[in-house]
């Protein structure tokens, strides 16, 4: 499981007894008017969050602004907010279905049958106009986003939850409403376009 | 169970990376790895690509980024209860003119206004009011305010009421 996270529980697990999620607290300071503990939320929960906007649009500009909208949204549905699960999962989907929606009214598909390479181009992330993306993404790891921005956004989604939050194939098909086995797929073909585009993987 | 080709192995290869092989699947494939060099060396790229993603999939966050996130949240969320707040005086205003409009409207055709009338045609200079007038008007309105009336005057004000509290219920969350 990947260090950046705490938490890597299926998004819609209950805690054991069906007991309150130690991130309640936290939840109930929040909804109580107490900034700090909102910071706190960010703080706990903005890296995985960020992860997975980069890996899915490549600039970081706009990753960054998704996250925003991400972090809104979250504050602006906390009555929503479960205090029987766990709080990371509850954010993280939040996160996947906001990204998701946003590729989808840029008229990028959720999945192709054509073969990789329907990503659109102009997601690549140019280093002429964002340093900051290039800074970020150095030789492999612009070679890595390269190949990554080319593959639909279906497959490309369950890549990052896969290698960012290690979900398994099941956690992913429940994370993004698919069958297990439609997430199995899209993990496969994309590894497969992956392993194609980066042959001397170390 | 047995592996019949490479093409049959290649989804098993991605399989035993996840570790999501049967025993069964597991005894086949590797009967089929011992006599081909392929799919050997392609389950050694795969592994090597896994340990790739797995390293570099997560990509850090940019110096900074959870203060600016928290900030700009609490600050948009701050416009909005702002450019809410706005409306409050305009419900507000909109709903007492909404219970004299019902009152007005309904007072028009009460017996009070019947008895009112005839004084209104009355010359200011020789109109006289006394107390017992006075005191007989209100009495009239009280007797002719009936269930209707009352019952709409209720029901825009706790309409009004309503409103008001969904538009400053928000305002909780910025009070530390």
């Amino acid at each position: 499981v990947n260090p950046l996270l705490a938490v890597s529980a299926h998004p819609f697990a209950l805690m054991a007894g069906g007991e309150e999620s130690p991130d309640a607290g936290l939840v109930a300071r929040i909804r109580s008017g107490d900034r700090d503990a909102f910071g706190e939320l960010v703080v706990r929960h903005h890296r995985a969050v960020y992860a997975i906007a980069y890996r899915m649009v490549g600039r970081a500009a706009e990753a960054e602004e998704l996250c925003q909208e991400v972090f809104l949204r979250v504050y602006r549905t906390l009555d929503r907010y479960d205090a029987r699960r766990a709080l990371g999962p509850w954010v993280r989907t939040i996160a996947c279905h906001h990204v998701l929606n946003h590729l989808r009214r840029r008229g990028v598909p959720l999945e192709s049958l054509t073969p990789a390479g329907d990503g659109p181009e102009r997601d690549v992330p140019d280093p002429a106009d964002d340093p900051e993306a290039a800074l970020l993404a150095r030789a492999r790891g612009s070679e890595l986003q390269r190949a990554l921005m080319k593959l639909p956004a279906g497959q490309r989604m369950a890549l990052t939850l896969k290698y960012v939050e290690g979900l398994t194939a099941e956690e992913i098909g429940e994370r993004l409403g698919v069958p297990r086995n439609t997430a199995k797929t899209w993990v496969f073909r994309a590894r497969e376009a992956m392993r194609r585009a980066l042959p001397d993987a170390r | 169970m047995r592996v019949d080709g490479c093409d049959e192995a290649l989804p098993l290869l991605h399989d035993r990376l996840d570790g999501d092989l049967s025993p069964e699947a597991a005894a086949a494939l590797d009967a089929h790895l011992a006599g081909c060099s392929a799919c050997a060396a392609r389950l050694a790229g795969l592994a090597a690509l896994d340990r790739e993603l797995a390293r570099d999939l997560p990509v850090p966050s940019p110096a900074g980024l959870a203060a600016r996130l928290a900030d700009g949240v609490l600050a948009a969320e701050g416009r909005e209860r702002s450019r809410r707040r706005l409306w409050v005086p305009v419900l507000a205003g909109a709903g007492a003119l909404a219970v004299l409009a019902a009152l007005a409207s309904w007072g028009l055709d009460s017996p009070w206004f019947a008895s009112v009338a005839p004084r209104l045609e009355t010359p200011v200079s020789s109109l006289t009011v006394t107390a017992d007038d006075l005191l007989a008007d209100l009495t009239s309105i009280g007797s002719s305010l009936g269930p209707a009336a009352v019952a709409i005057a209720i029901g825009l004000a706790a309409l009004q009421a309503v409103g008001t509290a969904w538009l400053l219920g928000p305002r909780r969350r910025e009070s530390r």
